[in-house]
């Protein structure tokens, strides 16, 4: 469980986070929607303690995120965070060291579903394929909680429900997803539950279906529609 | 099936799910939540939600282990609501363009029953 109270997230004058709160439950599909610069990235490292926050609490299952959290919780950055030097096939054997969680089946399946090159060097492949890369770094582990940071940004139309369905194939059930995006449309259906944010502000918040069912709107409508953006 | 994403999704699935009892494609186990969440490409909980709803409603029964199945007698069930269904969107349709209970009763009388 997630608990966000007052949060607040200032680099020299400019607030990331503006007053912030939220509560997340264990075992949701959270959407974060907002566009670039709005916040969803900082609330993103500020849950995995990347960084600490200006003011405010946060806490995962009780206490504030620390080192004892990077063992149960996975983090999808939207940097490239692989080595160009390494085969594909290397760096997962080496990253794969680091996490007790590691499920060597789940990393079977995504390699296979993404049909990524492994043999290959990690400068070899394209954006696409560096971003399936680092889903299989990421979704390979059985933590309890997912952290994935712009997943589709760089990815071509045309791959984006591949990215998308090897998410899901991934996901099981009881395990907390929050999947920021500002690419709407071909992730929506993932979220139970979406959090729209703006300016680093939570704007709108809910259930996805019932938020369908009051504006009658996709939450991409929403996104372009009412946020005014 | 097409999901309109401005529309729940939920009772998207629980419609569909109906309408494939009611034409008999469904007669026993209903698909896994994991199977039609992957082939529909949403999220289980989603699948779960209309399953869930639709026990409720006495057309699924399930049980831990053994999955969720079509309940007796639903497919009747199911086509007759959707044949009532059909009958008063028709008779509806004819009212608002003038015609009386009495003429579309007629009408119908005339439906050549040989083809």
């Amino acid at each position: 469980m997630i608990k966000i109270k007052n949060l607040v997230k200032r680099y020299n004058d400019v607030y990331a986070i503006n007053n912030i709160n939220l509560d997340i439950e264990d075992g949701s599909f959270v959407g974060l929607i907002g566009p670039n610069g709005s916040g969803k990235t900082t609330l993103l490292k500020l849950i995995f303690g990347y960084c600490r926050p200006t003011s405010g609490e946060i806490t995962v299952d009780g206490s504030s995120p620390g080192i004892e959290l990077k063992s149960t919780t996975a983090f999808y950055p939207e940097y490239d965070s692989t080595y160009h030097w390494m085969k594909a096939r290397n760096l997962i054997d080496w990253y794969s060291k680091f996490f007790s969680d590691w499920n060597k089946e789940k990393e079977k399946n995504l390699i296979e579903f993404f049909d990524l090159p492994i043999h290959r060097y990690v400068a070899h492949l394209s954006k696409g394929l560096r971003a399936k890369l680092k889903l299989v770094l990421t979704l390979s582990r059985d933590a309890k909680m997912f952290l994935l940071d712009e997943p589709l940004s760089g990815i071509d139309p045309a791959s984006r429900a591949h990215i998308t369905s090897g998410i899901l194939k991934a996901y099981r059930e009881g395990q907390t997803f929050i999947f920021s995006t500002h690419i709407v449309d071909d992730a929506e259906m993932l979220f139970e539950r979406t959090i729209f944010m703006k300016e680093g502000n939570v704007v709108i918040d809910g259930e996805s279906d019932a938020l369908r069912e009051k504006y009658g709107k996709s939450m991409d409508q929403i996104f372009k529609e009412e946020l005014n953006v | 099936m097409r999901i309109d994403k401005s529309k729940p999704i939920w009772r998207q699935i629980a419609q569909e799910i109906k309408e494939r009892i009611s034409r008999g494609e469904i007669v026993e186990n209903v698909p896994t939540v994991r199977a039609l969440a992957e082939e529909l490409g949403v999220n289980p909980n989603t699948v779960a939600r209309a399953y869930r709803e639709m026990e409720r409603e006495g057309i699924l029964e399930s049980w831990v282990g053994k999955g969720t199945w079509v309940k007796k007698g639903s497919r009747n069930n199911l086509k007759e609501k959707m044949v009532k269904e059909v009958v008063e969107k028709f008779v509806e349709n004819l009212t608002s363009m003038g015609l009386s209970k009495k003429e579309i009763k007629k009408l119908v009388g005339k439906i050549d029953d040989k083809n």
